[in-house]
């Protein structure tokens, strides 16, 4: 396929994808230069960074951008149901990383790789932080962290079942509670 | 004057037995006037020293968030002063900025103005009500009759102004949800201009105070660098000395405009945290006072009619504006596909909201970023190889909402 200038489209875009802005960032260069494959996505919306990463660099990714980038905190984690989104995975957790010094944000997103039983390596031993909010996600989205000792149901009550973040739990019915209780006319009471 | 027998009785060890050493587990809360709200904690004892503390959340889980999938942006927004009901207007600036960035919208200064004069008086509210509960915490009664007398007064501008005392939700995308009242800047003014007089009283009865002092002063303490690899933000962080404050460091609104100190401590303490926040009492006036000062005229809303409702006298002669305002309060308006994550400076540190729009009218997903979630589980770090009768100070000095943390 040739275009009126002469050029083949893949040309332009291999030019276009180097000038995008996004590849630009030092901090993308050098977590490219760590991990080689393991970036998968890079994308620059509403003048915010989030960078894709495969879910076996995870722990690499973090420990670098922690170690030698400045990253220091982990603002928060979030597990996301992508069932209605045009994605191929389903689940992916999305890490919000500050560096308190340059006071810059980047996002980490890691899709999960099972679709049926999603599971991710636990980032508590990089930040801290990480071990509570990988609770709540495993309790509202049910994403294992493999590694994470605590990793129990923090915000739903005792013996809850499902998971009640992820797009397909039915919020729509609750099971109604019937009495069959006999009235004094023998019919059972009516429910209203 | 005891016998013999009498004396013998209760100092027998063949009746007590050897000193019982193992570590005991006690359960404090969820009803403890002193978890503000409904919070429990595993402590770990061994006499008198805390070993361990795990705190158990999830008693006032409302699902929220999800709640927020359900409706339209406008509708989504009440839910958020519900979160952390003592700064509803900065848990309603965090949603409206993050909504009008996907939106990709513009306010006018006014407006932004009027906001930050909002957010600045409920800082000072929420401030109020932790200083009043920590001292009563500590046994100063007086400072929380003083501290709720004014917080009243803010309480009753923000009435007049957004028509609800603590569910204000009176800023809206694109806006606020009508003009202030005539009188607002005024009292605003008159409340401003009375303040640090207060301010030295509450610290009159505090600031030296031996008792207020031996219960807090190095205890709770936090390093600097365990803080932030424990995600705590605000006050707490700052207590550690990390300059860190989210309307310096990215500036939203006009606080770039404003002239205020970052108040510090050093030891991370809670006595330090009891001074950085008395500190950003007077800070916050400091920029509400500019705000008055320089409050600049124009429009109030952004010019945006399939997001911002029409004003009301339009609806009875102008078709276009009916329908807009029909269209906005049915179907809601579509948001452009994409993710953004809005940090704001709330009372209690970095509040977020990152939210996914698909293109509909509803959030595709919400994940409010709460302060207080990451503060409390630094808890066991402060706490740990202190005494029992300290937990409750560290749990004061925190400033935790139930109400973000379970959401």
């Amino acid at each position: 396929m040739v275009d009126e200038t002469g050029e083949s489209p893949i040309a332009d875009e291999s030019v276009a994808k180097e000038e995008k802005p996004e590849e630009c960032d030092e901090d993308v260069r050098a977590l490219r230069g760590k991990l080689g494959a393991g970036v998968l996505l890079v994308r620059l919306h509403r003048d915010q960074l989030a960078i894709e990463i495969a879910p076996a660099s995870l722990v690499a990714a973090a420990n670098f951008l922690r170690d030698s980038r400045g990253f220091d905190m982990l603002s928060f984690l979030a597990g996301v149901d992508c069932l209605e989104l045009p994605v191929s995975r389903r689940f992916k957790v999305t890490y919000s990383l500050l560096d308190l010094d340059r006071a810059k944000r980047i996002r980490l997103e890691v899709p999960c790789e099972d679709d049926l039983a999603p599971s991710l390596p636990s980032v508590a031993g990089v930040w801290p932080t990480a071990a509570p909010h990988e609770c709540e996600a495993y309790d509202l989205l049910g994403i294992v962290f493999e590694g994470n000792d605590n990793l129990e149901r923090i915000l739903t009550p005792d013996g809850f079942e499902g998971y009640p973040h992820r797009k397909d739990f039915d919020i729509s019915s609750e099971p109604v509670a019937f009495s069959f209780r006999s009235t004094p006319e023998g019919k059972p009471e009516a429910t209203e | 004057m005891s016998t013999e027998a009498e004396r013998a009785d209760w100092q027998d060890d063949d009746l007590l037995g050897p000193i019982r050493t193992e570590t005991m587990t006690l359960n404090m809360g969820p009803q403890h006037p002193s978890t503000h709200g409904v919070l429990r904690m595993v402590l770990d004892l061994e006499g008198e020293t805390v070993r361990d503390c795990r705190p158990v959340i999830g008693y006032l889980h409302t699902g929220i968030e999800k709640n927020m999938e359900e409706w339209t942006y406008n509708k989504a927004l009440p839910m958020t002063d519900r979160m952390d009901y003592l700064a509803p207007m900065s848990n309603n600036l965090g949603y409206v900025l993050a909504v009008e960035k996907l939106l990709g919208m513009e306010i006018p200064r006014r407006c932004q103005y009027l906001r930050v004069l909002l957010t600045e008086m409920t800082r000072i509210q929420s401030h109020l009500v932790w200083l009043g509960t920590h001292a009563l915490d500590l046994g100063a009664m007086t400072v929380f009759l003083y501290c709720f007398r004014e917080r009243e007064a803010i309480i009753k501008i923000f009435e007049k102004v957004a028509g609800v005392r603590m569910m204000t939700s009176y800023f809206r995308v694109g806006g606020v949800s009508r003009e202030p009242y005539p009188e607002f800047y005024e009292d605003c003014r008159k409340f401003l201009d009375d303040f640090p007089s207060k301010v030295d009283d509450y610290e009159e009865l505090l600031t030296d105070n031996p008792i207020f002092r031996g219960r807090t002063r190095g205890v709770g303490v936090i390093s600097a660098e365990k803080a932030i690899g424990l995600g705590v933000t605000g006050p707490l962080l700052r207590a550690c000395g990390v300059d860190y404050d989210i309307r310096k460091k990215e500036p939203y609104l006009v606080y770039d405009e404003m002239d205020f100190n970052v108040p510090l401590g050093a030891t991370g303490d809670i006595y330090d945290r009891y001074l950085v926040r008395m500190a950003e009492l007077r800070e916050s006036r400091k920029i509400a006072i500019q705000v008055l000062d320089g409050m600049p005229d124009g429009p109030l809303m952004a010019d945006d009619p399939k997001v911002v409702p029409p004003p009301k006298e339009q609806l009875a002669h102008d078709m276009e504006a009916l329908i807009h305002h029909f269209k906005i309060f049915t179907e809601g308006y579509h948001v452009p596909e994409g993710e953004v994550y809005q940090a704001i400076e709330s009372p209690r540190g970095e509040l977020g909201y990152y939210i996914i729009s698909d293109g509909s009218p509803s959030p595709y997903k919400v994940k409010v970023r709460a302060p207080s979630f990451s503060n409390l589980f630094s808890m066991a770090e402060m706490v740990k190889g202190g005494m029992f009768g300290d937990v409750v100070a560290a749990l004061g000095s925190v400033d935790i909402v139930l109400g973000e943390i379970d959401r």
